[in-house]
C-alpha cells in the first residue's frame, strides 16, 4: 500500500518490539507521512499489517490530535486552549486567527494553505499562549506576532 | 504461600495478604469504599477515582483499586478531605450525565444514582452545557446511550478479558470520549453475549429485550440453571406479570461467576411464546384438535396397552431429551422399564460419551478446577467459545489470572482463546491418533504421519504433560469410540503422586450427563426399525426429525402410535397422534447435572399458563391410566430424595446441600485397573482406519456457528428470531 521504503521501515519497527502492537504510533506516523492523513482504508491496512483490529487502531488514532483523519492544509496551526494558555489569552488568539483566516477549529482554508486545530497542553505553560505550526513552536503569542508569523510562512 | 502483612485502616489494625489491592482488602473487611470502575477480577482501571483514600506518607490521595497493600500501611478511608474529593469526583462524573433518572432504564438499580445520593453534592458545581448525544443500537441485542456513559471502561475490560471478543473501544479523549463497537460505523459485530450490559453501572448499555419493559422493583428474580449448554451456568430469571423479562448472571457465587453467553442471557423468552402448546391435542381425521386431559391420557394409556398386547412391550420406544431435569428423566426411565417394560429407553444424544465414563480413571474437572491455581490445560478438539462458552471463559481466566498453560490440539485454529496458548494443528479427524501418542510413546512416528505433527512436536506435547503438576484435559466431541476410552484412561496413564489429572467432556446439552446417569441409553432404534419391529414412540421433549433429519419423517409416518410431550408443535409433533403440553424449565423445580457432574437446582420462576403439566406428572398419569401406580413421590424435592437413594453417585444429595454449596459434584466410580493391551488394540484399530490424506484446515470456524445455531427453543425467542432473520424479516446473510 505504501512506498517500498515505508514498508521496509514498518517491518523494521515491527521487529523492534516484543509485542507488535507497541509499534502502533510510529507505524501510524509513517502511514500519515505517506498519505497525508489516515483514511479508513489506511487504518484497516495498518491493522492488518500489525495483527490488530480496526478498532484497536482507530481508538489510538482518535486519542491524538497529531493524527489526521481528514486531509489537512499545508500548515497545521495547533492552538493550545488548556488552562495556562486560556488564562493568558488563547481565546483572543483563537478569535483573531479565526477572523483572519475565515475558518474555525477543525477547518481548512479553501486554498488548502491553513488548517486550524484545537490541541491540549503543548507542555510550554511558561510561555503561554502557545501554538505549534506543523512541528515548530511559537510562544508568548499576541494578535500582532501571530499576524507576523502566519504572513512570513513560505 | 500467602504472606500476611499488618495494615491499619481507620485506626484499627488488620492483617491482609501482601500484594492484594487495598480496595479488595477493605471490601473483605467490610469497610466500604465507594467505586465504579473497579470490578472483581478485572484489571484495575482507576478511571472513576471514587475510591480515593489517604495513605500515610504519600502526598496525594490514592485510588484504593490500584494500590497494593504493604506492611505497616496506614490508611484513612473517611475524612472531610476524602468526602470533599468524592464530591468533586461525582461532580465530574455528572458533568455530561443527564439528571433524568426517572426516564432512564437503569433507575432503581443504578450505581451512579446511589453514589450521587450518598456521596454527591446537593448542588452540582459544574455549570457548563451538557454535551447531548442520541442513543442508538449497537447490535440487535445491545443499545448504547452515550451521554449516560461515565467511561468506567468496565464493558471494554469485560469484553477483552472475560469474553475475548475485543469488540468495544473508546473513541476520542477527555470529556468527548465515547464507547464504540468494532465495526466501521461504530456498531458491534460480536457474539452479543451482553456481559457488557451486565456490568454497566449506569444506563448507558441496555439490552434490547429488557429496556423500558420493567422496573427493578416490580420484577421478581429466581436463581436457576441455564437450559442450553452442558456447562450449566447459574442465572437469575426476572419475571414480571407472569412473563420472563430478562436473564442475568448470579452475583459472583455461581460456577459462572457473572458470565453468561448469548443464549443464556437472551435465549429464555421462548417461555413466554404465544406458540406454546397450552392444552392436550389429539389427532382426529388427520388434524390435531384440542382435547381434555382425561381423554388424552385415556387414549395414550389404551393404545400403549393394545400395542403391548399385540406386538409386545419391546415394540414401544421411549426417547427423552437431554434438556429435561434429572427428576423427569428418572421417572421416564422407570416408566419405560417398569410400566411399559421396554429396553428401548434412550436420550437423543449428539455424541456417544459412554466410552469415556466406562473407562474413567480421573475425576471430572469443574469450572473452578480450571480457574483455580496454576494448571496445564489440554484441549483436544471441541470449540468451547461456541459450544461451551463458560469453559472458554474459564480457560481465558486461568491463563490471565494464574498464568496457566493452555495447549490446544485442534484441526482448526480457534478464535477467542488467549494469544498465549500453544496450538498443535492436526489433520481433521486425527484426534484418536493424538490420544495414541499420549498413551503409547513407541508409536510417535505413526502418529506424526497421521496427525501431520512432527515427532518433535509430539515429543514437546508429551513433555508439556510431563512438566505439568496439575493437568486438566478437555475433550471435544471429535474424540469418539476407543479414543474416548483412551481419554478416560489418561488419568491412569498420567496421574502420579505429584500430578493431579482431571477430565472435562465438552458435552452439548444442559443435562446430557444427567440423562446418562438416570439410565437412559444412547441406543436409539434405527429409523428403518420404526414400523418394522418398533410400533410406537413415546417422545418426551424430543424432535428426531430436527435432530436427525428427514429419514425420521418417513419413520414417524410408519409408526402406529406417536405420543409427544412438547412445548411447541415441532415437526415431529406434526406426526404425533397425541401431543401433551409440558412445562418448561422455568416453570418447574428440579436439577440438572452439568458436564462436570455437578448437580444444580432448577427453580420454578413463574406459573405456567394453560393446562400444562410437568413431564413427570404426565408420565404418572399415563401409568395410572395403564393400571400401574408408579412408585414416585409427589414433588420434585421428594423425587430428588428417591433418586439420591438409587442412582449411583447421587447418594445423599439434597436441596439443602445444593443451596449451601451452589453445585454438588456427583461421585463417579473410577476404573482401577485398565487392561492396557485391550485398550491399545482397540485404539490402534481405530487409528489404522483413519484417513491419512484429508486436507488440513487453516480457517478458524466462523464466529457464531454454535451460539447462533437455530433450535426449537431459540427460534421462539422474538429477539433471536428477529436478529437472525428466522421470522422472515431478514435473510441470514444480512446480519
Amino acid at each position: 500500500m505504501f512506498s517500498q521504503q515505508a514498508e521496509r521501515e514498518i517491518d523494521r519497527l515491527l521487529a523492534r518490539y516484543p509485542r507488535k502492537r507497541s509499534a502502533i504510533i510510529p507505524v501510524l506516523f509513517i502511514a500519515q507521512k505517506e498519505r497525508g492523513y489516515l483514511s479508513d482504508d489506511v487504518l484497516e491496512y495498518v491493522a492488518k499489517r500489525m495483527g490488530l483490529t480496526y478498532l484497536d487502531v482507530v481508538t489510538v488514532v482518535s486519542f491524538y490530535t497529531m493524527f489526521y483523519r481528514r486531509p489537512i492544509g499545508k500548515y497545521n496551526i495547533q492552538l493550545c486552549n488548556n488552562v495556562s494558555c486560556m488564562l493568558c489569552g488563547s481565546e483572543k488568539i483563537q478569535e483573531h486567527i479565526e477572523r483572519k483566516l475565515g475558518i474555525t477549529f477543525g477547518q481548512t482554508t479553501p486554498d488548502g494553505r491553513f488548517t486550524l486545530t484545537e490541541v491540549q497542553c503543548l507542555g510550554s505553560c511558561g510561555t503561554a499562549p502557545v501554538m505549534q505550526v506543523n512541528f515548530d513552536y511559537y510562544e508568548n503569542l499576541t494578535p500582532e506576532n501571530v499576524d507576523q508569523i502566519l504572513d512570513s510562512l513560505p | 504461600m500467602t504472606e500476611w502483612v499488618k495494615i491499619t485502616i481507620d485506626g484499627k489494625s488488620y492483617s491482609a495478604p501482601r500484594g492484594r489491592y487495598l480496595l479488595e482488602v477493605c471490601e473483605e473487611l467490610g469497610i466500604y469504599v465507594p467505586n465504579f470502575c473497579y470490578y472483581y477480577k478485572l484489571p484495575p482501571q482507576a478511571a472513576c477515582r471514587m475510591c480515593l483514600v489517604r495513605i500515610e506518607n504519600i502526598r496525594k490521595l490514592q485510588t484504593a483499586c490500584t494500590v497494593r497493600v504493604q506492611d505497616g500501611m496506614v490508611v484513612t478511608t473517611n475524612s472531610d478531605e476524602i468526602i470533599g474529593a468524592r464530591q468533586g469526583m461525582v461532580d465530574f462524573i455528572l458533568a455530561n450525565h443527564p439528571l433524568d433518572c426517572p426516564m432512564c432504564d437503569k433507575g432503581g438499580e443504578c450505581e451512579l444514582q446511589y453514589m450521587s445520593l450518598t456521596y454527591g453534592n446537593l448542588f452540582g458545581r459544574y455549570m457548563e452545557t451538557k454535551e447531548h448525544r442520541d442513543e442508538y443500537q449497537l447490535s440487535p441485542f445491545i443499545w448504547l446511550d452515550p451521554q449516560r456513559c461515565i467511561l468506567c471502561y468496565r464493558c471494554i475490560r469485560v469484553c477483552d478479558e472475560w469474553v475475548g471478543d475485543h469488540a468495544l473501544g473508546v473513541l476520542g479523549r477527555g470529556a468527548h470520549s465515547e464507547i464504540i463497537g468494532n465495526k466501521r460505523d461504530g456498531t458491534l459485530e460480536c457474539e452479543n453475549c451482553g456481559n457488557c450490559v451486565e456490568v454497566c453501572p449506569v444506563g448507558a448499555l441496555t439490552s434490547a429485550n429488557f429496556r423500558f419493559r420493567a422496573r427493578p422493583w416490580d420484577i421478581e428474580d429466581t436463581i436457576t440453571t441455564c437450559t442450553y449448554c452442558a456447562d450449566g451456568c447459574q442465572l437469575k430469571l426476572s419475571v414480571r406479570d407472569g412473563k420472563v423479562v430478562r436473564a442475568w448472571a448470579k452475583d459472583m457465587t455461581g460456577i459462572n461467576m457473572e458470565f453468561l453467553c448469548l443464549k443464556g442471557r437472551y435465549g429464555n423468552e421462548f417461555v413466554n411464546s404465544p406458540d406454546r402448546v397450552h392444552a392436550p391435542l389429539i389427532r382426529r381425521q388427520g388434524r390435531l384438535e384440542q382435547a381434555s386431559w382425561d381423554e388424552a391420557i385415556g387414549l395414550v394409556a389404551s393404545r400403549l396397552k393394545e400395542i403391548t398386547a399385540t406386538h409386545g412391550a419391546e415394540s414401544i420406544a421411549c426417547l427423552g431429551s437431554p434438556r429435561l431435569t434429572n427428576e423427569v428423566l428418572y421417572v421416564l426411565n422407570k416408566f419405560a422399564r417398569d410400566v411399559i417394560g421396554t429396553p428401548w429407553i434412550s436420550h437423543i444424544a449428539e455424541h456417544d460419551w459412554r466410552p469415556l465414563f466406562n473407562m474413567l480413571t480421573a475425576p471430572l474437572a469443574t469450572q473452578n478446577d480450571i480457574r483455580s491455581g496454576k494448571k496445564t490445560l489440554l484441549l483436544i478438539g471441541g470449540n468451547p467459545p461456541e459450544y461451551n462458552p463458560l469453559t472458554a471463559y474459564s480457560l481465558r481466566y486461568a491463563v490471565r489470572e494464574n498464568g496457566s498453560r493452555l495447549i490446544i490440539v485442534n484441526a482448526r485454529p480457534l478464535l477467542r482463546l488467549p494469544e498465549e496458548s500453544e496450538f498443535f494443528h492436526i489433520r481433521p479427524g486425527s484426534e484418536p491418533a493424538l490420544l495414541l501418542a499420549l498413551l503409547d510413546e513407541s508409536q510417535l512416528n505413526l502418529v506424526a504421519e497421521i496427525t501431520n505433527l512432527s515427532v518433535e512436536r509430539l515429543g514437546a506435547l508429551r513433555r508439556a504433560l510431563e512438566e505439568s503438576e496439575d493437568l486438566v484435559v478437555l475433550i471435544g466431541p471429535e474424540v469418539s469410540g476407543a479414543a474416548l476410552e483412551a481419554a478416560g484412561a489418561l488419568g491412569a496413564r498420567w496421574a502420579t503422586e505429584r500430578r493431579r489429572v482431571r477430565l472435562l467432556p465438552l458435552m452439548r446439552f444442559n443435562n446430557s450427563l444427567g440423562a446418562l446417569d438416570m439410565g437412559l441409553t444412547g441406543d436409539l432404534p434405527a429409523p428403518e426399525d420404526i414400523g418394522a419391529h418398533i410400533k410406537a414412540l413415546y417422545l418426551v421433549g424430543v424432535d428426531p426429525i430436527r435432530t436427525y433429519g428427514d429419514r425420521w419423517r418417513e419413520a414417524l409416518a410408519r409408526a402406529e402410535f406417536v405420543v409427544v410431550h412438547e412445548l411447541f408443535t415441532t415437526e415431529t409433533a406434526e406426526y404425533a397422534h397425541v401431543v401433551l403440553p409440558a412445562m418448561s424449565f422455568a416453570e418447574i423445580d428440579g436439577t440438572f447435572t452439568n458436564n462436570a457432574g455437578q448437580v444444580q437446582r432448577v427453580r420454578r420462576a413463574l406459573e405456567s399458563g394453560g393446562e400444562r403439566r410437568p413431564d413427570w406428572v404426565i408420565l404418572r398419569l399415563v401409568a395410572k391410566g395403564m393400571g400401574v401406580e408408579m412408585d414416585v413421590r409427589g414433588s420434585a424435592m421428594a423425587m430428588l430424595k428417591d433418586l439420591a437413594e438409587r442412582v449411583p453417585g447421587y447418594e445423599g444429595i439434597t436441596y439443602e446441600q445444593i443451596d449451601a454449596e451452589g453445585a454438588v459434584q456427583t461421585h463417579r466410580a473410577l476404573v482401577k485397573e485398565v487392561s492396557w493391551n485391550d485398550l491399545l488394540d482397540r485404539l490402534n484399530a481405530q487409528v489404522a482406519a483413519l484417513d491419512r490424506n484429508r486436507d488440513m484446515l487453516t480457517e478458524p470456524p466462523a464466529l457464531g456457528t454454535g451460539l447462533f445455531e437455530r433450535g426449537t427453543l431459540i427460534e421462539h425467542v422474538p429477539l433471536m428470531a428477529q436478529a437472525f432473520g428466522w421470522d422472515g424479516s431478514r435473510s441470514r446473510d444480512d446480519r
